[in-house]
């Protein structure tokens, strides 16, 4: 009888214990976009259609929502006054704009089953200290998570924060506020591995990237970087050889240990740097692409390099780089490596299909919609499709593999620039005010 | 003694004669961002405002009227009695200014993105999008200008401009493209090159015209002047570099290109010699030269730092040059 209760109690653990495969702890998720195939995820949907729950975000904040447990959490900046509403497309003018009124920069807990916000914490209030784009936000950086706390940060008042679970401050930092070359706001988030917490911030005054004990909130270490902006978030990467961290760069990519001593750098990036590394099939793929720049590079790196890795003028390749395309970069969408296939979501509207090991085309650019606005929200996948969210709320699902093929769209009718994320079943949405569970059927 | 201050103030009149052989004759009131001179009319875009103005007697300018649109005017098309419009998010737009005093909207369309530049050929127009790259838009019916279909340019679509029957694109920082608009529905380019100078602006000389058949290129503050002998395939045959480095827009006169050179005003450049370009007058604006018309022996220049909102366009005009090229 005892025997049959512990496999009884066993049993029922394992069905209800949620896998660490099954969080969300940071932008883009643990796959770099890429969800483990569940056939309980939503292909189809819409504001009402296999809406799960919907709920309401105060304030303004393009930080993509992140999922532990029972627990998502978002961030977001809500102005005492009118804010200027976001632009949708790439333009010029228009651009940048100073808040109507002081803010209060807010973090929300809601309940992944019901919606209902858990707790929300305010974390500071005042007048923002720099200017925006019309698109950025006062909250565009997404909250990282170990599962014990949450560490927020806020860019454009450079406060670096740990919450408990329940919405307590642990610990808060203030690593500066300043502006990037172009006063476009900020937009890099946090990274977490293991104990440590990074964050880069490239900037006017003096570029850096920072280290803390994520316990204490104690400073590790601190290195300077000679850069004038960035809105990349920076990727770990665990390697045969060791673990580094990523970091892109207008000036130079570099890497580096988790003692912040430099490994390698590499040059030749486009004059803005948005899209976030990541780290696919043993190889790192950095790229960026500001349209009206003459560089808009994609590079697949192999593990090992060290010192200068940068392609000479005739290289396509070298040691380190497997492969180079110098016009295939975004502006502000990640890529996504999904199969073997290297996918470009060009911000307005085209995708293109390269091979991951080579960068051969596989296809070229295909238009996914003659009607959108563009797209900044970055792309994801599972179940064999990919999906592709526009700036008008339109999520393009196209068949994945080596034909383009577009199977539908869903609609939510308003503007989203953050990346959702997927768990158990369920897409978390943030469009620009509100937050959705999307899923075929209601899951724990 | 006389001789000698009358032969020194000869000299001195001489050397300013050689270096500003510029006369001021009038000035029109900002705002101002673009000018374009057809026979006796100027038209002067002023952000979200088209005026009109009778300039038969040059020394003394005249609003006839003016219309104003709901987003920024990047670019117009003037083919009278219909005026072409590019305006920003508004989109592409068909003015009729058969009475210069009640200017009437026709048609609309609204294009993906912004729309920057216009360039019309036959009863086809190809507009230059920021996200789309060239729209290329049915004008047969001015009242429903239909899409066509769209191109995608490689970098940001900057400016068209139509010669004879074809049309260029510029593109930042891509390069050149040409575009035959006989072609049925939306064109491919029959011709394209890169170009490094980030071209931002484009005009051409008037195809009908005897030689020289030439365009200017104006982008990262360099004048690029190219060949159209063989329109189809534009070949880049000079380049120079302007004082300020921060050239914004040119008009072609003759073998002369006039150059709206930001705070080193306008720039008069004999474009006679490709392979030697060179400048043979300036004529110092007290604000940024931002564009220029050239209509005989005056040239239209628009002065004064660009502008957001209507508080800012105090020190925008436009300047009212007599020259002598």
């Amino acid at each position: 009888m005892r025997r049959l209760v512990t496999t009884v109690a066993l049993t029922v653990l394992a069905l209800t214990t949620i896998s660490a495969a099954d969080q969300w702890p940071q932008f883009r998720g643990p796959g770099a976009g890429v969800i483990p195939d569940d056939p309980g995820l939503p292909d189809t949907w819409s504001e009402t259609q296999n809406v799960v729950w919907k709920v309401d975000v105060p304030g303004m904040g393009w930080s993509s929502p992140i999922v532990w447990d029972d627990h998502v959490f978002l961030t977001t900046a809500i102005s005492a006054g009118k804010e200027a509403p976001p632009v949708a497309g790439l333009y010029d003018e228009h651009d940048h704009v100073k808040a109507a009124a002081v803010q209060r920069w807010m973090v929300y807990d809601f309940d992944f089953k019901t919606g209902k916000v858990r707790w929300e914490r305010e974390l500071h209030q005042g007048a923002p200290p720099l200017l925006r784009h019309i698109k950025n936000s006062y909250a565009s950086e997404t909250p990282v998570t170990d599962g014990e706390r949450l560490y927020v940060y806020f860019g454009n008042i450079g406060l670096v924060a740990a919450l408990d679970f329940k919405g307590n401050v642990v610990w808060t930092k203030n690593v500066g506020a300043y502006n990037t070359q172009v006063e476009l706001g900020t937009g890099a988030s946090p990274v977490l591995y293991k104990d440590k917490l990074f964050i880069v911030n490239d900037n006017t005054n003096q570029s850096f990237l920072i280290a803390f004990d994520a316990k204490t909130g104690k400073e590790l270490w601190k290195v300077n970087r000679e850069e004038r902006g960035n809105w990349s978030t920076p990727v770990i990467w665990e390697n045969d050889l060791r673990t580094e961290i990523v970091t892109t760069g207008t000036i130079k990519n570099r890497s580096y240990d988790l003692n912040g001593k430099l490994l390698w750098e590499l040059s030749g990036m486009s004059t803005l740097t948005i899209p976030s590394p990541f780290v696919k099939q043993g190889m790192v793929f950095i790229s960026s692409g500001y349209p009206g720049g003459a560089l808009r590079p994609v590079y697949a790196i192999r593990h090992g390099a060290h010192g200068d890795i940068s392609l000479k003028p005739d290289q396509t390749s070298n040691d380190y780089i497997v492969w180079h395309q110098p016009l295939l970069g975004t502006y502000n969408t990640s890529a996504l490596v999904y199969g073997d296939i290297y996918y470009t979501l060009l911000d307005r509207g085209f995708l293109l299909a390269h091979d991951v090991k080579t960068g051969k085309q596989i296809y070229g650019r295909q238009r996914i919609s003659v009607d959108s606005s563009g797209f900044t929200t970055s792309p994801w996948a599972y179940n064999g499709k990919i999906f592709l969210m526009s700036e008008d709320g339109d999520t393009f699902v196209v068949q994945a593999g080596p034909e383009y093929k577009l199977l539908g769209k869903n609609s939510l009718n308003e503007m989203p620039l953050a990346t959702p994320a997927a768990v158990r079943g369920s897409l978390i949405v943030r469009t620009y005010s509100k937050l959705y569970r999307i899923a075929k059927e209601v899951r724990p | 003694m006389l001789a000698f201050f009358l032969a020194v103030i000869a000299a001195g009149v001489l050397a300013k004669a050689q270096t500003d052989p510029f006369t001021k004759v009038a000035s029109i009131p900002g705002p101002a961002d673009l000018v374009q001179v057809h026979g006796n009319r100027a038209y002067v875009v002023g952000h979200h405002t088209l005026r009109i103005f009778d300039v038969a007697t040059v020394e003394a300018p005249r609003e006839l009227g003016s219309y104003t649109f709901p987003e920024k005017i990047w670019g117009i098309e003037v083919m009278e009695p219909l005026v072409y419009v590019a305006a920003d998010f508004f989109g592409f737009a068909i003015l009729d200014i058969s009475n210069p005093a009640a200017p009437k909207l026709r048609g609309t369309l609204k294009t993906p993105g912004q729309a920057k530049s216009v360039a019309v050929v036959g009863s086809k127009a190809a507009v230059a999008d920021h996200m789309s790259g060239v729209d290329f838009i049915d004008t047969s019916n001015a009242d429903k200008p239909s899409m066509l279909g769209s191109f995608y340019l490689e970098g940001y679509a900057r400016e068209v401009a139509a010669f004879g029957s074809l049309t260029y694109a510029v593109d930042a920082p891509t390069g050149v493209y040409t575009f035959d608009m006989t072609q049925p529905g939306a064109p491919e380019p029959i011709h394209s090159q890169q170009n490094a100078n980030a071209p931002g602006m484009i005009t051409v000389s008037d195809a009908k015209a005897a030689m020289p058949k030439l365009a200017v290129l104006v982008g990262s503050g360099t004048v690029q002047l190219y060949d159209l002998t063989k329109p189809e395939a534009p070949v880049r045959v000079g380049a120079l570099k302007t004082p300020s480095g921060r050239a914004t827009r040119a008009a072609l006169h003759g073998s002369h290109a006039f150059v709206a050179d930001f705070r080193e005003g306008l720039q008069v450049i004999d474009v006679s010699n490709p392979k030697a370009l060179r400048v043979v007058a300036t004529y110092k604006t007290t604000a940024p030269a931002r564009d220029v018309a050239v209509a005989g022996a005056h040239a239209f220049v628009v002065v004064g730092a660009p502008a957001e909102t209507p508080r800012e366009f105090k020190d925008q005009e436009v300047l009212i040059l007599k020259h002598p090229y």
